[in-house]
């Protein structure tokens, strides 16, 4: 969401956790977004332990880097309501485990269906995802989900 | 926009220690092939090709990649409006 400049969509859920891998990954490893994630009011970085971790890594068959297992960890231990992730092997474990599990994509969607934005900066953020962000999305896809956004009726 | 693609342009050059004209040559190589398996895949899913023609063009992992990716974002879209 930061590198399409719309993390203060993440609006749509009054509180955000985020195991300390992945702050790492954005505040001292060089992935987008360090700035929104220090001064984001609704982020609470929680650490994880190596059995929490383990627990997860046993009941699942792919292979995901640390931060979503971290993250993962946290779901079990906070009883969250969405597991948000862009990354596709992290979203089918998520869903394995038995979480709700959305992206970028979903939270753009919510906060046009929240009136947070309009028709027509949903629709951008969108056409952001295809051409700015790394999200790997073709054309086609982005022009799918923008018709599903223009026959809502709000 | 055409300073700053300049000045990127010269950077990468110096970085790469290629000349100007090499980096533009390898970045439309590199563009037109990402354009082409796009296009493979844009046809694929909107039914315009066999599942099989664009694993044919593009790999199994691209199709595969394409769509999961188009699975998530209906999904997303839906919860997003309606869940």
């Amino acid at each position: 969401m930061a590198e399409i400049g719309e993390f203060e969509l993440l609006k749509i859920v009054s509180k955000i956790y985020i195991p300390k891998k992945v702050y790492e990954e954005v505040c001292t490893e060089g992935m987008a977004g360090e700035r929104e994630v220090r001064n984001a009011e609704n982020i609470e970085v929680l650490g994880v332990s190596r059995e929490e971790i383990e627990k997860v890594r046993n009941k699942i068959d792919l292979k995901l880097d640390a931060g979503e297992l971290q993250a993962l960890a946290l779901c079990n231990r906070v009883e969250v309501e969405l597991f948000l992730t862009d990354d596709l092997d992290a979203r089918d474990v998520g869903k394995q485990l038995g979480f709700e599990v959305h992206g970028s994509v979903g939270v753009i969607a919510r906060a046009y269906r929240e009136g947070l934005i309009d028709l027509g900066m949903a629709k951008k953020a969108f056409e952001d995802l295809y051409s700015v962000s790394k999200l790997f999305v073709t054309r086609s896809i982005i022009e799918e989900a923008i018709m599903d956004l223009e026959m809502f009726q709000l | 926009m055409g300073d700053v693609v300049l000045r990127e342009l010269e950077t990468l050059a110096k970085e790469r220690k290629e000349d100007v004209t090499t980096i533009i040559a390898n970045a439309v190589k590199i563009g037109i092939e990402k354009i082409r398996q796009e296009t493979i895949l844009e046809r694929y899913l909107n039914n315009l090709m066999t599942r099989a023609e664009a694993v044919k063009s593009v790999g199994l992992d691209i199709v595969r990649l394409a769509e999961r990716q188009r699975e998530a974002v209906l999904a997303d879209v839906e919860w997003g409006l309606h869940g």
